[in-house]
């Protein structure tokens, strides 16, 4: 909000270093511009929206002498004695009511503010210059906190009542065309016939000053902060005044503002018409003493601070010293709760934090990673040595992407209000395809990513490891070695299962990679991750029309919760181990890895299979596959010969099988 | 014998000169020193000189042998230098093109902020929760002493999924929440000292500056006697141990409805001074909520924002950092 520095001054004198006190007391203070200082209030302090606000903070901090004199800047009113005949309330959002009427003592044509401090105050604010008579509602909220508001009385009919909406009643906003619904149980000012104001938002027509106004009303009021917020957000209008009635107003400043009207009033020929009226409970938010110790303040700020230096600090902002505590000031019961832990904050504001002690908590023994920590550390160690990027994608996404996910179930979100966040994802595999996609926009192919992230799934939300990988060199198969290399890296023993298996609801991504590219690994029968080529449809979604990019996914639980197994350290054989090359015609649909385990496990002398070169005979629909068989034991040029042969035969009749 | 030998020696020398190959070389040494060669001749020769001159023959043949054999292991060892000088001379490799195999990615910025300030809170004896990202209001406002309708729910835009019962955590607090929960007031298990990093949600429009989600690092110490000066300790720590320790602090007023004192810690940078942290001492009603007697238990309670400090270390901007474009990334990285 933005102030004047020279009127600020006019209620209190400011050190040279004011700035560095303003941030200091939580008054940040974001711009400078000449005159005017432009300063970032504390969320929950309604008091602070006007000069004296600032005004008792900065005498709260440095004891400074306080230049706004009251008596001369108010006028006593007369009030009346007896129970208020101007107005009725009729509901309980309404704290605290006041009226004032005046009348112009002379006939005037023109009432366009002139005063200069009049006019000043309310630029430095940005508040508009209307008519005089209103203006000087807006100069008394600036000055004291308290949102007024004026009435021409001639156009009221009959009583003016304070209750709440029934439903479809409509109001003429002032700056608004036409009519507004207000919603039910919105606390208004209301005559006999129409609304006159939505309480503490904004007035209406049909009551409101013109040039032509000669006899006014001036209300000072206390609303409850919460019936503010909600109607000023269901109107969708903020204003000075709602803002400080949403944070909580001072009851002490409904009849100090009316008394600052009146002074304001008179100086431009306005004289009250009668008694002014106002609830009797002038003190309407109750609150109890706080009761304080100086050993328990010595203690917790950890300084030397007399009992009477605790006292003075707090008289300084307002509060009360009684017999059962210090009774909290009336633009405060809305932010101090009563406990002593609300006069420790007064007391540092006071003091100043930066000039209380700092020291570290005691440490017995730091504490050490965890397996979990350890684990997730080796596995992003590994992906980045290989050329992965992290990413962090939305956890929200829209209904196209739920529309492309393999399981339509989706949790909603019911306010978003971006139109691209309508479900929480069920799945990554989509985002993968739409990483692939925009990669490629621009031009890069070559493409390593992968994410820590959850998806959520009915009422669970399951951490998930998700990666995408695409380029030049990059297939199903490069995926293969990649996870094997993984789990080896892990010293996870991981078996890679091809077919189809049972799905379970976390790996529903299953469904949208190739059928023919694809694969599941577990480790001790637990599957802990999927991966394979995105099926051609989900590409087609993202417009990827030459590029096979390959998706994993890891349940994060399941990983981390494997155990690493235990290895058994064997001393090389010191036997040169005779390796020989065997060649198989391996039909397409038969796997070549059934192959090479058929080798394994019906020879025994095989210690080891590698495929060392696979050449593919289209028109014959068959594969070449080279066998690199590495033997255990030492055997005879003719032995190994013999077995060689008896291998490809029996090899060559398995794969045609 | 002697003057011939000298001219063979001087014949040597010149087929040694004419050699291209390590096979002619070859060649040349069995010509000379093989079976068939004019000094094996004249070795099995000697078997016919007279026995007195016999032994003065043949010293003179081997010593004519050796000065053979050092002029050929001389003229090998010339050629083999010159073939290794001439390969590198016409080696027309190219050391300037790009380097073959993977090169290394990298880690999220926002990980890795992450992991010095967790590092960081380790070594003080904090220990990281989780909890999860759709909340319970209670957790999420509520336990916190934010009621329903309070101003304070204002500055936390947020995501329903079910209106008042279910939505986005709009901060890690309330994991904290849960932590606290759980211990159900049992002042034996303080003190505790947790840090939550994670994903939270704000439902505003969403520009170069605002997202829709991003990270926060929230952390939190309950016990018996944790003053305000631990707090201010705490939070110079972990600013020191992510800016450096030559950074300045200073501190200041704010308000957060679940601590009391509320502060910001700022730091001085070549914008002036920034707010970087949002802190506090948990408030009296806070623990209370909890179970615990705020007149024997006390907290503190920092938090801020990891994708923040990220966008401030890197410069690139919010969107960029939570965007797909792997590009970003490699340019962070260099």
């Amino acid at each position: 909000m933005k102030f004047s520095k020279k009127i600020l001054e006019t209620f209190i004198d400011l050190p040279k270093d004011w700035q560095e006190l303003m941030e200091d007391v939580g008054l940040e203070v974001k711009s400078i511009d000449g005159d005017i200082i432009n300063l970032e209030l504390l969320a929950n302090r309604g008091d602070h929206y006007c000069y004296m606000g600032l005004m008792r903070e900065v005498h709260g901090r440095n004891g400074a002498k306080i230049k706004y004199d009251m008596e001369k800047m108010t006028i006593p009113l007369d009030q009346s004695k007896k129970p208020n005949n101007l107005f009725k309330i009729e509901t309980d959002k309404c704290l605290a009511y006041s009226l004032t009427p005046y009348k112009l003592s002379a006939p005037q044509k023109v009432r366009q503010t002139k005063d200069k401090y009049i006019l000043d105050i309310l630029n430095a604010s940005g508040v508009n210059v209307i008519l005089d008579i209103i203006d000087i509602t807006n100069v008394v909220m600036l000055e004291h906190g308290q949102p007024a508001h004026v009435y021409d009385a001639d156009k009221i009919k009959g009583k003016i009542h304070i209750r709440e909406t029934k439903a479809g009643e409509k109001a003429a906003l002032l700056f608004h065309d036409g009519l507004t619904e207000i919603p039910a149980g919105t606390c208004v000012i209301a005559d006999e016939e129409k609304i006159l104001c939505v309480a503490g938002v904004i007035g209406c027509h049909g009551a409101e000053a013109d040039e032509n106004t000669k006899n006014i009303l001036v209300e000072t009021a206390l609303f409850n902060p919460v019936a503010i917020r909600l109607a000023s957000r269901v109107i969708g209008h903020t204003s000075i005044a709602s803002q400080i009635f949403e944070r909580g107003g001072n009851y002490d400043a409904i009849a100090n503002g009316a008394t600052r009207a009146k002074k304001l009033y008179e100086q431009i020929g306005w004289i009250q018409n009668g008694e002014y009226q106002i609830t009797p409970d002038t003190n309407p938010v109750k609150t109890k003493p706080i009761k304080l110790d100086g050993d328990f303040i010595r203690s917790e700020l950890e300084i030397k601070i007399s009992d009477s230096e605790i006292e003075q600090r707090l008289l300084r902002y307002g509060f009360d010293k009684t017999k059962n505590g210090y009774q909290i000031p009336a633009w405060r019961v809305w932010d101090i709760k009563g406990e002593p832990a609300d006069l420790i904050e007064e007391l540092c504001r006071s003091i100043g934090y930066n000039a209380l002690p700092s020291k570290l908590p005691p440490v017995i023994l730091g504490a050490k990673k965890t397996d979990i920590q350890i684990r997730k550390s080796e596995i992003d160690s590994y992906l980045v040595h290989n050329g992965f990027y992290e990413v962090i994608t939305d956890s929200m996404y829209s209904p196209k992407h739920a529309s492309a996910a393999p399981n339509g179930e989706h949790i909603a979100l019911e306010n978003s209000v971006e139109g691209g966040y309508a479900f929480m994802r069920n799945n990554t595999i989509v985002q993968a395809a739409e990483l692939v996609g925009k990669n490629l926009r621009v031009k890069n192919r070559e493409i390593r990513a992968f994410e820590w992230g959850k998806i959520f799934k009915g009422d669970k939300e399951i951490e998930i490891l998700w990666g995408v990988m695409n380029g030049a060199n990059t297939n199903a198969l490069t995926a293969k070695t990649l996870m094997e290399n993984l789990f080896n890296d892990l010293s996870l023993t991981a078996k890679i299962e091809y077919d189809d298996f049972a799905q379970s609801a976390k790996v529903s991504e299953w469904k949208l990679l190739n059928p023919k590219r694809r694969g599941r690994i577990s480790c001790n029968g637990l599957g802990v991750c999927v991966f394979g080529e995105i099926h051609p449809n989900l590409l087609n979604e993202f417009d990827i029309k030459n590029d096979l990019p390959v998706y994993f996914s890891f349940d994060t639980k399941g990983l981390m919760d494997l155990a690493s197994k235990k290895t058994k350290y064997n001393s090389p054989s010191a036997i040169v181990p005779s390796v020989r090359d065997i060649a198989v015609a391996v039909p397409y649909g038969r796997n070549t890895g059934d192959v090479a385990m058929f080798i394994n496990k019906e020879y025994k002398q095989v210690a080891d299979v590698k495929i060392t070169d696979v050449y593919d005979k289209t028109k014959e629909s068959v594969r070449n596959i080279t066998f690199s068989l590495t033997f255990a034991g030492e055997f005879s040029t003719e032995e190994l010969n013999k077995m060689i042969l008896e291998i490809m035969e029996s090899a060559n009749k398995f794969a045609k099988k | 014998m002697g003057f011939l030998l000298v001219i063979k020696m001087n014949e040597l020398i010149k087929e040694l000169k004419n050699a291209k190959t390590p096979q002619d070389l070859d060649n040349i040494k069995s010509k000379w020193l093989g079976k068939k060669s004019e000094i094996k001749a004249q070795m099995d020769a000697l078997r016919d000189l007279p026995a007195d001159k016999r032994a003065a023959a043949g010293a003179q043949i081997n010593a004519l042998r050796i000065e053979y054999e050092n002029a050929i292991e001389g003229a090998k060892s010339e050629l083999a230098d010159k073939l290794i000088n001439d390969k590198l001379a016409n080696d027309n490799f190219d050391m300037t093109l790009p380097g073959v195999g993977t090169k290394c990615g990298a880690l999220h910025p926002v990980s890795l902020i992450e992991e010095k300030c967790i590092d960081a809170m380790r070594r003080l004896g904090f220990i990281v929760a989780t909890g999860p990202e759709i909340e319970d209001p209670k957790y999420n406002f509520d336990l916190l002493d934010i009621p329903k309708h309070h101003p304070a729910r204002d500055m936390q835009d947020t995501f329903w999924i079910e209106k008042d019962k279910k939505l986005l955590r709009t901060h890690t607090t309330s994991v904290q929440s849960r932590y606290m929960m759980d211990l159900k007031g049992d002042e034996s298990k303080l003190p505790i000292c947790i840090v939550s990093p994670g994903r939270v949600y704000r439902n505003e429009a969403l520009d170069a500056m605002h997202l829709a989600a991003f990270h926060q690092f929230e952390g939190l110490m309950v016990g018996h006697g944790i003053k305000i000066s631990e707090l201010k300790g705490t939070i110079e720590f972990i600013l020191k141990e992510i800016y450096g320790d030559d950074i300045k602090v200073r501190f200041k007023p704010k308000f957060y409805p679940y601590t009391e004192p509320s502060i910001g810690a700022d730091i001085l940078t070549s914008r002036g001074w920034v707010t970087i942290v949002g802190a506090g001492m948990v408030s009296p009603q806070v623990l209370r909520n909890f179970g615990f007697d705020p007149a024997r238990v006390s907290g503190l309670a920092f938090g801020f924002g990891t994708s923040r400090l990220a966008g401030e270390f890197t410069g690139a901007n919010m969107r960029e950092l939570y965007g797909m474009d792997l590009r970003v990334f490699k340019n962070i990285k260099g």
